[in-house]
């Protein structure tokens, strides 16, 4: 397990990259696992729906690539980067919770492959000094 | 900011606070599924400091509030409480209110927050001629609703009357903690449960810190709203408003048409509702929102007032208004995809497991 960080009540792992809408991308893996921050989860709370992408679908960076449903909203999950989707949780379909539970972990929402640069994601102390001024 | 009730200072330390008319309520504590479980199974209880609250007294009182209310209200006994509608002279509802008889010719109204000021400016005018007077106690009041199948169980413990002997929609007045209390067996959830009004608004964070501790789970308005869906209660703004008369929203049970006259009555004998309210019961979990569009057999019929994820049901469910005529299958548009629906009777919930009538084990 990867050290963790703590910012008040919400973790971040680090050697996963983030963005500024709280994705998670774990850059080092082939194909790379993503999901939403422990920050991200904790607001959104309560996640009873997810909508996941086709296989094999490819989005562009900050684009729509999942939708997620709490009881009080509906949130966009947005593709940090360029890519293609390789595989789904599909999990997720009959247990949204586990987002709630295990963000980082059994509440990975897509593994996609990488087709673009990642130079506007943060890394784990980046993104606890911006979720800091939050 | 906006206002605050009583209990304030608990919400801020223990809750995700939101606005709701005007005040800063709390949303959940510990997760708004969660909180409506434990009221289905447990109790909970809910700041309802909120809603307005008003005592219309005076030797006119009850044939006032049998004019303005389209259910009778006389003849109410004391510490009886009754469900009730107030329309516009076109039938439109005004609100939809609790009247509560507290003494001969004194009645407690608690009616909604988003339109507290609406109500007052109506009966003010509405009062002149008759031998009566309005009190608004709302900022000097506040009420704390206890719901789920122990709610009788953890309040009897703070409360020397025997509540068992209370029935459904009645009442007593009672000292808890020293504070002066009007208790009814009310609620907004559809499980058993009491409502607990009192002017000792210092005693109010006493009292809710005595029932969280005899086991009651502070629940906030998310799981309120969730509890109210799953037992098909409309919420004035979502499904009541000035242009739906009670027939659509199919509340025929609080208007007593064979009352001599009350305000609304000449345009509701003439009313053919061709839309009503309706439940509607997902095949997902995919959540309807207000707004959505319904079709049924491909047609545009109608649209979703009220929609929530319902933990009990493991689907969502939802209210709108369609066509007196569409039953079984419709569709929901949520994000461009259409999602199948049925239409369901309220309460959503099977009457045998869950609700105040439900079969004691």
């Amino acid at each position: 397990m990867n050290s963790t960080i703590k910012v008040g009540d919400f973790i971040i792992i680090e050697g996963l990259l983030y963005s500024k809408t709280h994705e998670w991308i774990a850059i080092n893996e082939n194909p790379a696992r993503m999901g939403i921050s422990d920050y991200a989860q904790k607001n959104l709370h309560d996640i009873v729906y997810v909508e996941l992408p086709k296989i094999g679908s490819s989005f562009k960076k900050g684009s729509t690539i999942c939708t997620l449903e709490s009881i009080k909203a509906v949130a966009e999950v947005y593709a940090p980067v360029d890519c293609i989707v390789m595989e789904i949780n599909s999990k997720l379909i009959d247990s949204p919770e586990l987002i709630n539970k295990n963000p980082y972990g059994e509440g990975w929402l897509v593994k996609v492959k990488v087709e673009g640069g990642t130079e506007d994601l943060m890394d784990a102390k980046a993104y606890a000094e911006f979720i800091k001024k939050l | 900011m906006g206002r605050k009730t009583p209990l304030y200072e608990f919400h801020k330390s223990k809750s995700h606070l939101g606005e709701f008319a005007g005040y800063d309520m709390p949303i959940w504590y510990d997760g708004i599924s969660k909180e409506a479980l434990n009221v289905r199974t447990n109790v909970g209880i809910f700041d309802t400091s909120h809603m307005g609250r008003v005592i219309i007294s005076g030797s006119d009182a009850g044939e006032f509030l049998d004019y303005i209310m389209t259910n009778e209200i006389s003849n109410l006994e004391i510490y009886q409480a009754r469900y009730s509608l107030m329309c516009n002279e076109n039938g439109g509802i005004k609100d939809d209110v609790i009247v509560t008889r507290i003494e001969k010719n004194s009645f407690l109204i608690v009616w909604n927050a988003i339109n507290r000021e609406k109500n007052i400016n109506w009966i003010e005018k509405e009062i002149m001629g008759f031998e009566a007077e309005v009190e608004d106690i709302s900022d000097e009041s506040f009420m704390i609703a206890i719901q789920g199948p122990k709610s009788e169980g953890c309040l009897q413990q703070i409360c020397k009357e025997d509540l068992s002997l209370v029935k459904r929609f009645r009442g007593l007045r009672t000292k808890i903690m020293e504070a002066d209390c009007i208790i009814t067996r009310t609620g907004y959830t559809g499980e058993d449960g009491f409502e607990i009004i009192s002017r000792d608004v210092e005693k109010a964070l006493k009292i809710w810190n005595s029932l969280i501790s005899l086991g009651a789970e502070p629940s906030g308005l998310g799981a309120r709203d969730v509890l109210r869906i799953e037992a098909g209660f409309p919420l004035y703004g979502n499904e009541l408003n000035e242009e739906i008369n009670p027939f659509e929203a199919r509340l025929d049970f609080a208007v007593k048409m064979n009352k001599p006259i009350f305000i609304g009555k000449e345009a509701l004998e003439k009313s053919k509702p061709i839309r009503i309210r309706v439940g509607i019961k997902m095949l997902d979990r995919s959540v309807p929102r207000s707004g959505y569009k319904v079709y049924f057999k491909g047609d545009l019929v109608g649209t979703i007032t009220s929609g929530t994820y319902s933990p009990i049901l493991n689907s969502s469910i939802a209210m709108a208004y369609v066509p007196i005529n569409i039953k079984g299958e419709v569709e929901v548009e949520i994000r461009d995809k259409m999602i199948k629906g049925i239409i369901t009777d309220f309460p959503f919930y099977d009457l045998r497991k869950y609700g105040w009538r439900r079969e004691r084990n």
